[in-house]
This record gives C-alpha cells, structure tokens and sequence, in this order.
C-alpha cells in the first residue's frame, strides 16, 4: 500500500499539471493562514472603512483588482477571502469526515443488519444531487460562516461514509486483520487499531482534494443568498455583490471569480492526477501506447 | 432478466423516493425550534402561526405528522408559495418544462462536442491537443457556474451584443406572431405551430444560456470519453485491427467508439445532478423562467414552502433520471450485470 | 412457492407502485395546468378573462384577423422590479399602484409639484361648510370597459365597497360620514370633520372608481363577499380608464390594451391623453436593475423601472435612450427602538443622528441620485421644511455619548436590519455601521425579507428587549399630506408603523389638530407641522437619511416620458400620456 506522500511524489514527477496544482493548492493554503498580515489594505479587507473618491477605481498598480462601490481594495478583499474559503473547506471536509468514517467504519466492521441499515441510511442521503440537501439546510439553519459549514458537511459525509465502507469491507478480510484475531484481540482494538489505519487513506486523500468543491459549493450557495453573512469577504459573495455594478465596473465581480477558479483547479489538477496514477488501466495503457507511437 | 433489472431499480427509486421525503421531514420539521414560523409566511399573526401549528399537526406525535407529510406529498397538497399566492405543486409544474428545455439543450451541446473532444485528446494522447482538452474538461469543472454566466453574459450580451442575455423570448415575437403554449417547450410549441420567427428567437435565446451549463457536463463526457477511448483502443482487437491494415479511422469510429457510448451516457446522468443544481443559479442570471428561478427567488425572498417544494422534486426527478440511465446503460452494455 | 413466484410478484407490486408513481405526477402536472379551451368564460364579463398560461389568447394579434396586423399596434414593454400584489381596487396597497392607474380612474388627478388636481371622473368639484360638505360633478361621457355609463350612484357604490371592507387604504376615507347622490352625475360627501376630501379623492390607493356590475359577474350576493375579491384576482378588472387588463400573471407580466372608447382619447386638449398612446402595454417583472439594463440595451424593454444609478450619467449621454429625473415622495429612515436601552435615552440617539455620514450615504448608495433628507417629510412635498437636517459631526456625537454616560462608547452591538435584496438599504446599512464604530457603537447589520423584518419589529411594542435596535425602511405617502407620513410612522396609536415605538402625547396632539386645518386653512397646518416636526427632530425617534429622486431611463422612441410620472402615483407609467414612434 503506497503511501499518500509517495504517490503524491510520484504523480508530480509525472505531470506537469499536477505539480502546477500543487502550487495552487500550497498558495492558496499559505495566503488563507497568512491574509490578514499581508493584505495591502487590512482595514478594506475587514470592511471597517469605506472612501468616496476612491469608489470604482478600475484596477491599477495602487490597487491591482480595483476598487469596489465603498472604494475598497478588491485585491485585499480578494486575499481575505483566501482565509474564509480555507475555513469553510477545512471545516465541511472536516465535519464530514467526522461524521462519515465512524458510520462507514461501523457499517463495514461490524456488517450485517446495522451494516446495512446505516448505509440505506447513508443511499438516502445520496440521493440529492450535490448541493441540493445544503440548499435546504441553509435556507432552514440561516445564513452564517457556521451554518453554511454544517449543512455543507451533512450533504457531504454520505461520500466518505460510503469510500470507506467499501475499504473496510476488503480490509477486514486481509490476512493480517485475521491474525491479529487469533492473537485475541478485541474487535474494538481490531477496528480502530488495525481496520481503520489501513482503510483511512483513500478517504483521506479524497477529502483533501474535495475542498475545492467545497469552496465551489460555498459560493454557489452565497450566491443564491443562503450562504455567510452579508459583508463577509468570502469569494462567492463577492461575485454576489460585484454584480449590481458589473456592467460598469466588472473588476469587482471578476477577480473574487477567478480567484475561484484557479484555486478549485489547483484541487482539481492534483485530484485528476491521483486518479489518473491510480488507475491501473490507464496506466498500463499510456505504457503500451508509447511502446506503438 | 432485464425486467427483473428494470423492476429492482423502481424498487430501489420508491425507497429513494421514500428517503428523500424523510430526509426533508426531519429538516423542516424536526430541526428548527419552531416550524410554524418558517410556514406562517408574510408577517404572520398569532392566528397565522397557530393555523400553521395545526396544519403541520405540531401538536401530535412525531410520527403521525410524518404520515400526514407523505400523504400529503401524494395527494399533491404541497402547500402554498407566499410570493406567488398559488400552489407550490401548479408553480413548480408551469416552470418546468422551461428548465427542462434548458437542460436538454445543454447535455445536447455537452454530448455533440463532449465526445469529439475526448475522442480528439484520446487519438492524441499525450500530445498538446490532449492537454488542452484536459485542462479543459478540468475547468469546466472548476468553474463556478453563476461566475461563468455572469461574465459570458456581460462580454456577450452587454458588450457584444451578439445574443440576447436574458429570458426565454421576446414578448413582442410571441405577441405579434399570436404563439401560443402547447407543451410549454418553447421549441417544441413553435415547430408544432410551424412559427419560425418565435422559433429562431427562442433558440437565440437558449444560446448563451444552454452554453454555459454545459459546460460541466462537456467537461466529463470529453473526460470520460478520453479515458474509455484510450483503453478501448489499446484492446487487443483493435491494435490487431490496425496491424491487419484497417484505416485507423475506422477503428477510431466504429470500433473503439461503440464501446464508449452506453459509459457516456451514464457520465451524463452522473453530471445531471450538478447540471439541474447549476441551471438554479443560470437561471437566476439569465433570468428564464424555469424552476431553478423559481426556486432562487423563493430562496431569496425567504419563501419556504416553495423552497422544500423545489428541493423535493429535483431530488425526484434526480433519481428518476438515475434510475432511467440505469436502465439504458445496462441494455446498452452487456457487461453490466442485470 | 418458488423464489421464482415471489420474485414475481414482487415484480408485479414495485411495477404498480412505481406506475401510480408515475400517474400522480402525470395527473398533478395535468391537473395544474389550465387547458386553453376551459378558461373562466363569465358571459357578461366586461374583459376577457386572463389567463395565467396562453397569453396569446388574449393578445391583440391573435384575436386579429389572421392577416399582420403588425404594423397597426405599438407595443411598450415597461419592465417593473417588484411583483403585482392584488388586483381588487378597494383593498391593494401595494406594488400594483404600477398599473391601477391606467385600468381605473380616480374622481380627481393630483400633480403634487404644481400643488394642483386635475380632472378625473369629476368635472369640478366644490367644498362647503368648512370643508365638510363636498359635492363633485362628474362627466357625463365616461363609460367603464363593460359598458355601463360611470354614474354618482356607481362613485357612491366604490368608495361605499373600500370603506367597508376596511382593508388597505380605506383609512382615507375615515372622515367620510355619509354619501349622498344628487342626480346621475352629482355625488355629494358629508363629512364627520373638515378634511381635504379632493385630495383625498386623488390618492394613489382605495380610490378608484368601478362598474356596480361586479357583483352580478363574481356571482356574489353583495359588494363585500370575498367572491368579488377573487373576481378580481383572477386578473379581471371592471375600470373606466384608458387601458384594459388582459392579461394578468402576476409574477411575470401583466398586459394592457387600449381601449379605444375611453372617453379621455375625444377630449380635445385633456391633458392625460396622447394621440400617440401605445396600443399595448407590457409591465414586465424583471426583478435587478441589472437586468432591467440589460433588457433595455438589448431593446427587449422599452421603459426601465430601474438601471444601476451609476450608470444613469451612460444613458444620458447616449442619445438611442431618455432619461426622465423626478423627485419622488419616497424617502428613507432609519427608526430607533426608543424602548430599549440604551436607545431609549434621547442623548445616544441624537448621537446616533450625528454619527451617519448622510452626504456619504447618498453618493455611495444612490451614487448621488437622491438628496439628504430634512426631517421626515420628503422634498418638494408641502410640509417639508429645510432646517430639520442632521450635521455629520462625529467630535459632537462622541461628547453627546460621554453626556449620557458611555464616554467608551456602547457596550452592546445594535442590532440593525434591513431588507434584503434591495442594494440601496444595503449600502446604507454597510455606512452607518461603518460610521457608527468610529464613536464606539458596534452594530451588526442583518438583511431579512419585508416579512420576517416587519414581525420582528411588531413583536417590539410587546417585548421591546426583543427587536431591532435601528430598521431602516422606506416610507411613501397614500395621498399627499405630511399626516400620512407623521400619523403612520410617529403616532403612538399606530402599531403597524410606529416600529421606532415613540409615544409622546404632545406630538400627537398637534399632528390631530394641524389635520384638521389641511381643508381650509393650509398655513394654520402648515406652522403646526412644524411644530411637530421640531418635536422629532429634538427627541429623534427616527434618523431620515435621503429623500430618492426617481429616474427612469427608456429607449428614445418613448416620448412625453416626463409627463407620464407623476411622484404622487409611484412606479407608475401613465402610458395614456406617451407618445410613441414605430
């Protein structure tokens, strides 16, 4: 079993892209712990302030994305909204899993009736299509950083729950997991000592490069006006808000956009190499392939 | 077989179905403190909130206010929307037709580029056609969907002015022309009245739109394409084939293709989920008129029943396409086991 | 009994589940959606019937012969940003004001800048008696659309129905006592108190004037049954204006048509007629001022309710648009919770009032389409006075804060909220929160729709502790008086608007006597006005923050656009007044 680093390494000497979505990732996770030291304009990024003369400045060297309709700097916002977003998909991928392992750990461990009743459970839940189940939520939580991490999380953890139960299932029946039976230990010792440590890194991995889609879901749910609070930098709001002056001044809504983009790409590039490296098939193929021309 | 197949999966749909109004149950009347509230609607009085608490049955036990949930789901008792005063059920039925529409077109326009590009990356695999493809098919998927419509509406629209960036049609077509609604699909009324002009306008319409919500599920099908196609074309049979001299044309098209349409189209009905969760928010900018509107605006104007009406009948209609591309997918592939 | 047998029939019932499924959906789908063929056809319905899902039914081209009829009618589509409310002219009161006035017709006209009324129904009018007795001559060549002339008895039987059904505006007609018919074109009002019934009798809500055969065409037994009311919300109208109702889908458009036997298009020389009208008029709901730009750049709309104000300077520049700039007696205020400390303390409000940047406000917000406001009654409307204006002056705030005890500022967040959705109070809110910290008072601005606001404001007169502290809100007048806006919003008798929950006995007393002076001695009412107006100014229950100035932007076919707005009508477009090219 490779190790997460290992494979990471791998897929980097490998391709090109994912070693650009590495950087991504790695900038995006550095400006979001870093925002609010190095934002040019710490008091426009906090929204404390706002400046008359200075309202929709198209982007200059004075301030690269512009100024928005209180005269604030959309690059500062922009950088602050790197931590919102980083909270955001640091905490839904984070309740999720903490929500999703111990039901696909006990689902898979302990099997049969309670087995598979958590997981009809968990069939439920995947049957909204994605961000549907949080819409719902939100609109009866109500806005806020808390409540859109939480019902973000709960249409999110049917995923993990199910990745590992099926990791579970095989892991379970591994020799090793065998021996350590026949030794005498117990099942909870089994399960948490031997079970879970070997079936964890492909959920694991996959929650890791699911933050994009975290921050993507955020936004759209900012976006129809269930998401954090009015005012709150987070990206997606800010393509919200841009867009009552977008036809004059399209900078507000464009960067806080872009800003999406590329850092959902980044988690993307990685997670499209990991399953690209991961897939045997492919693998061998682009083998035979450079063998033929 | 295959009907034993077929029957499985509506069996396993009504439990979907099943789960789905549970799950709803529990968010609006489990969770908040006080459900009354969220369905007393415009400034309620104390009258208000307790005709509310009586027609929620507040008052009796938690499972009977669950059977009184489902049957009025099936009844079509679906309550009524505080911002249009009419049956959230009639709303949502008026308006969906036009996201239909809507979403028919984009996995219509996903499919007819989606495939020749995957099928492009993948006969140039490794090469800069097969990267751009790549990170094409990425962003689509990185892309959020809202930003894109915005900005291709801005360029397009406001300064182009190539394509008209809002709305189905143009009134004064459909008032001139005396159109009048049959199916509720624009396209389909106006080839049925043979009327041209609402025709081509409504299509100028669909353009941008359409466009943009394809592009995720163009992303996937190109993706999934590519990666079916590479293997198909290494199978043995197909190397031997070009070995035995066949022009490679050939065994791109007919060969190795066959074998990639039934894993598309269930790609595609993997994408629809995002897709329907995406016309929501293309709708809302393009303003058309369809239950992603619908539902936007009663989520920004606080208008619940209408709200867990639009959430319960695309996780239906979600399942119901699931179900039936199940179904296709495994006629259309012998090896998926019936 | 195999696995085979149960296997089938298991089949056999999922199948039947699944198509009773399938049916339902069938059926409810069915079932909502009208079919052309069974539209309500009441026989002797003045209008057609609209309907909510073939609008080509009733559109004029269809109902033409099937030669194009394309070059006769002018179409203007006028796109509104709200929803249409109601549609019964006894009890809206809201947003529908955005095409009433073109479907009925008031007794009298009133033009709030020139202080004038202009003629309706009535022909002339005349008060008695210290502006009790009232008595108006209506015009002898008015019909409604179903025909019958509009008579005295007709006028009587209209302001009779709002009156007793007591909802909306019916408030207007409170000092009405009785109504009298002299002759089939003279209606006589006595009233309990002297009021300035003419005005009255031009407002925006609960005066309009409809056919008594309403009755008969709801099938209902009297003028109040609901039956009428529902008659009417099923998109029917029984008016005498210039232009039909036929078409009525509330969330997405209503559709005009002119009515060609409307007694105003003969009238030589009226003034509330064109000979260029538009044939049919299209109030389109387009819910963003982006949108509505859009549209209007495209030439899918001709007339916008709202562009984004930052680019109005775009549009007048270009000479393919119009650009009409009026003011508009819409004003903005902010209303302090005067019952929960420490708000309830006059010295930290007053702070409050000089703590808002109000020039700031109106550039960010309105980008300077609007004027600061002076006191709460709005610009260019009599009443208002020009001393009642805040100084921005954040040194004299912070000493008048150390004066009430909080030299460090307050120790609580306010609470401020707004509606959500529209960007004006957005901003605003975004400023004075802003602004506030800077003299040590945190506030946390919350959106929330009218709905959820307003009941939380109203649960304030009972738990004050509970509500908002600040709620910015709009406030227009029903008809044109500074009462309308002191009684509603100050007045300790007023549950549903006072939200600033002020109670102050002498305030009341000179807003009861000053309206009784508005019928016949103007400057009497006038100095009392301003009495009160000082009182508020002093005790600051409320902070008004600007006055708007409307501006609608059309495409530059669309002539007379400046006429066709009137501020004592909001949002409507008289469209009987425009003048339209091709």
């Amino acid at each position: 079993m490779a190790s997460a680093s290992s494979q990471v390494l791998w897929l980097i000497r490998r391709s090109k892209l994912s070693l650009v979505g590495l950087f991504i990732v790695a900038g995006f996770v550095v400006t979001g712990i870093l925002a609010p030291f190095i934002v040019p304009y710490p008091e426009d990024a906090r929204g404390e302030t706002y400046n008359i003369e200075e309202r929709f400045q198209p982007p200059s060297w004075e301030h690269p994305f512009g100024t928005d309709e209180y005269g604030r700097d959309v690059f500062s916002r922009v950088l602050m909204g790197a931590r919102y977003s980083l909270i955001i998909a640091v905490g839904v991928v984070g309740l999720a899993l903490l929500i999703g392992i111990p039901v696909g750990l006990v689902a898979g461990y302990v099997g049969g009736r309670v087995g598979s009743m958590l997981m009809r459970v968990t069939d439920m839940f995947l049957a909204f299509p994605p961000l549907l189940l949080a819409i719902a939520l939100a609109a009866t939580l109500g806005r806020g950083l808390f409540n859109t991490i939480i019902a973000l999380s709960i249409s999110w953890w049917p995923w993990y729950a199910r990745l590992l139960y099926v990791r579970v299932t095989s892991v379970k029946n591994m020799p090793f997991v065998d021996s350590a039976r026949l030794l005498g230990l117990g099942r909870l010792a089994i399960m948490f000592r031997h079970v879970l440590p070997n079936s964890l890194t492909p959920v694991t991995v996959q929650a890791a490069l699911d933050m994009g889609s975290a921050i993507l879901e955020a936004a759209g749910l900012s976006f129809l006006g269930v998401g954090v609070d009015p005012s709150t930098p987070e990206w997606g709001l800010l393509v919200t808000e841009g867009w009552a002056s977008i036809s004059s001044a399209w900078w507000i809504s464009l960067f806080p956009g872009l800003a999406i983009l590329v850092t959902v790409l980044g988690f993307n590039l990685l997670a499209d190499a990991l399953r690209e490296s991961l897939d045997p098939r492919i693998r061998r193929i682009a083998l035979t392939r450079r063998i033929l021309g | 077989m295959s009907k034993a197949y077929v029957a499985k999966r509506l069996a396993m749909l009504f439990m979907v179905v099943l789960g789905v109004l549970v799950i709803t149950f529990v968010i609006t009347r489990v969770i908040p403190a006080r459900p009354e509230l969220l369905w007393a609607g415009s400034h309620p009085t104390e009258e208000q909130i307790e005709r509310a608490r009586k027609e929620l049955r507040l008052d009796e036990p938690i499972y009977v206010q669950l059977y009184y949930y489902l049957k009025d789901f099936f009844t079509g008792d679906w309550g009524v929307s505080w911002r249009t005063r009419q049956p959230v059920l009639q709303d949502i039925m008026e308006s969906l037709p036009a996201t239909l529409e809507l979403v028919f077109a984009a996995f219509a326009i996903a499919v007819m580029v989606g495939i020749p590009l995957g099928v492009l990356a993948a006969v140039r695999y490794g090469r800069l056609a097969d990267g751009v493809v790549r990170v094409f098919s990425v962003l689509g998927a990185s892309a959020p969907v809202f930003w894109i419509a915005l900005i291709a509406q801005l360029v397009f629209s406001s300064w182009l002015g190539v394509l008209p960036g809002a709305k189905r049609v143009d009134e004064s077509v459909v008032i001139e022309t005396g159109f009048r609604e049959i199916t509720g699909f624009m396209i389909l009324d106006s080839i049925l009245q043979l009327n041209a002009a609402v025709l081509l306008d409504a299509l100028k319409h669909l353009v941008l739109p359409a466009l943009v919500l394809s592009l995720y599920p163009l992303g996937l099908t190109a993706r999934m394409t590519r990666a079916l196609m590479i293997e198909a074309l290494n199978e043995y049979h197909s190397i031997s084939l070009q070995v035995w001299g066949l022009p490679r044309r050939l065994v791109v098209y007919k060969y190795a293709l066959k074998n990639v349409i039934a894993p598309v189209i269930a790609s595609l009905g993997l994408s629809f989920g995002y897709t329907i969760i995406g016309a929501f928010m293309v709708e809302l900018v393009f303003v058309w008129p369809g239950i992603g509107l619908y539902a936007a605006l009663a989520l920004l104007s606080f208008d619940y029943p209408a709200v867990i009406g639009c959430v319960v009948v695309v996780a239906l209609v979600y399942s119901l396409v699931n179900m039936v591309v199940d179904i296709v997918h495994a006629s259309l592939d012998p090896r998926v086991k019936l | 009994m195999g696995i085979l047998a149960r296997g089938a029939s298991r089949t056999v019932f999922v199948a039947a589940v699944a198509l009773v499924m399938v049916l339902i959906l069938v059926a409810a789908y069915l079932a909502t959606r009208p079919s052309p063929g069974e539209a309500p056809e009441e026989s002797p319905a003045p209008t057609t019937p609209a309907e909510t899902t073939t609008p080509a039914q009733t559109s004029p081209a269809a109902e033409a012969s099937p030669t194009p009829a394309k070059e006769e009618k002018t179409i203007v589509i006028y796109a509104s940003l709200s929803e249409m409310t109601t549609a019964d002219p006894s009890t809206e009161f809201s947003n529908s004001i955005i095409w009433m006035p073109l479907v009925y017709e008031p007794l009298v006209w009133y033009d709030p800048l020139e202080d004038r009324l202009i003629p309706g129904l009535a022909v002339e009018w005349e008060s008695s008696d210290n502006g009790t007795v009232w008595t108006f001559r209506l015009r002898e060549n008015a019909k409604f659309h179903d025909g019958t002339p509009v008579t005295a008895e007709a006028v009587k039987m209209s302001i009779e129905r709002t009156i007793a059904l007591g909802q909306g505006a019916a408030f207007i007609w409170d000092p009405v006592d009785r109504i009298e018919v002299l002759d089939d074109y003279t209606v006589r009002f006595y009233l309990k108190y002297p009021a300035p019934l003419a005005h009255i009798a031009a407002a925006s809500y609960g005066a309009w004037i409809f056919s008594p055969n309403i009755v008969k065409y709801a099938g209902a037994s009297n003028l109040t049954d609901p039956k009428v009311a529902d008659w009417f919300n099923q998109g029917n109208e029984a008016g005498s204006g210039p232009y039909r109702l036929v078409k009525w889908d509330p969330e997405n458009e209503v559709v005009l048509e002119k009515w060609e036997e409307w007694w105003g298009w003969r009238e030589p020389g009226y003034e509330m007629a064109s000979p260029n009208a538009p044939d049919v008029f299209i109030i389109k709901i387009v819910k963003d001022a982006v949108t509505q730009e859009r549209l209007l750049l495209t030439g899918d709309i001709d007339i916008a309710q709202y562009v984004p104000l930052e680019n109005v300077d775009r549009f007048e520049k270009d000479p393919g648009f119009v650009v009409a700039v009026k003011p508009s007696f819409q004003n903005l205020l902010m209303l302090i919770n005067t019952k929960k400390p420490p708000l309830d303390n006059p010295l930290v409000r007053k702070a409050i009032a000089l703590a808002i940047p109000y020039e700031d406000i109106v550039e960010v917000a309105r980008a300077g389409v609007a004027r600061v406001a002076s006191g709460p009654i709005p610009h260019g409307m009599w009443g208002h006075f020009e001393d009642f204006t805040y100084e921005y002056n954040l040194e004299e705030a912070r000493k008048l804060l150390a004066q009430a005890g909080y030299p460090d500022g307050i120790d609580r967040t306010l609470l401020l909220v707004y509606t959500a959705g529209d960007i004006y109070e957005k901003r605003t809110a975004e400023l004075i929160k802003t602004s506030l910290a800077k003299i040590g008072i945190q506030v946390e601005v919350r959106p929330m729709s009218w709905e959820e606001q307003w009941s939380l404001a109203l649960s304030g007169w009972d738990n004050p502790e509970a509500a908002q502290d600040l709620f910015i809100f709009y406030w227009w007048p029903t008809y044109i008086t500074p009462f309308d806006f002191l009684y509603n919003m100050f007045h300790s008798e007023n549950t549903l608007f006072n939200l600033a929950y002020y109670q102050n006995p002498e305030f009341d007393k000179l807003i009861e006597e000053a309206v009784l002076y508005e019928g016949y001695d103007r400057e009497r009412a006038l100095s009392l006005y301003y009495e009160a107006q000082k009182i508020l100014y002093e005790d600051v229950p409320a902070v008004p923050l600007w006055d708007s100035v409307d501006v609608r932007v059309a495409n530059a076919r669309i002539g007379n656009l400046e006429k066709a707005i009137n501020p004592a009508y909001p949002t409507t477009i008289f469209a009987q007044v425009l003048s339209v090219e091709g």
